[in-house]
């Protein structure tokens, strides 16, 4: 897995590319947590993840809910196939704020 | 088919890639792919974390086709798991983890927990019915 993060109209975006399983899920979880806690917002783009298992997902909840009580913004943007089937299974497709791109969320905002 | 691998966050990738292999193979659709690949992956990380707990281990998972179904049967000489009080967490219970449990159910026909002969690990048995 690759992560890396660059700001776009005031937001963090943490791009996440290839698989995120449980042994690379915690650099994901990091990079999100870190911009957080900097008082950022953060979208992460989910258009090159081709595999993410729970322990990915919980990574996303883990920042949603911070976000949430630090009142920042949080969403998901470019939501692969692959990681849109496995948000349905676990009903977070709902759950979170999801556009196709960074755009679209920040002119809906 | 035996595959084994070491109990190791590592070794997940592997594991994926080596199931990928296998159901291409055997022509296997991308949606029943998607979800073996998933629930066993799943499965790997519940036996490193739980089973094993951070100790070295070894699973191995047997492979089976039988003509209306793919059978898997993981084994693990872990911590014997306590099969009775197995279940997955209620999903509007919003959390980081424990979904683990809820994504194998939902994508098996078949989920079967048992401890081995001896007593001294683990036998998860899933099966996923071949559809056409």
């Amino acid at each position: 897995m690759e992560c890396h993060t660059h700001t776009e109209g005031g937001y963090c975006i943490v791009t996440l590319e290839g698989e995120v399983d449980l042994h690379c899920s915690p650099r994901a979880r990091q990079e999100i947590l870190k911009n957080l806690e900097q008082n950022h917002p953060v979208l992460v783009d989910l258009s090159k993840v081709d595999y993410i298992d729970s322990s990915g997902i919980a990574s996303l909840v883990e920042g949603f809910q911070v976000a949430k009580s630090q009142q920042l913004d949080f969403g998901l943007v470019g939501v692969s196939e692959a990681a849109h089937q496995v948000l349905q299974l676990a009903r977070l497709d709902k759950v979170f704020s999801i556009h196709d791109s960074v755009s679209e969320h920040i002119n809906k905002s | 088919m035996q595959l084994k691998f070491s109990a190791d966050s590592k070794s997940l990738q592997e594991i994926r890639d080596s199931l990928r292999d296998i159901m291409k193979k055997h022509s296997v659709n991308e949606c029943t792919m998607r979800d073996i690949v998933l629930a066993i992956n799943e499965a790997c990380m519940n036996i490193i974390q739980h089973a094993y707990a951070g100790q070295t281990g070894e699973i191995q998972i047997n492979i089976e086709k039988l003509p209306e179904q793919w059978r898997f049967i993981l084994i693990d000489s872990g911590t014997p798991i306590d099969i009775i009080n197995i279940k997955p967490r209620d999903l509007d219970d919003l959390r980081p983890g424990g979904l683990g449990l809820h994504f194998i159910r939902k994508t098996m026909d078949h989920v079967e927990y048992r401890h081995t002969k001896n007593g001294k690990g683990n036998i998860l048995e899933l099966t996923k019915n071949i559809t056409k």
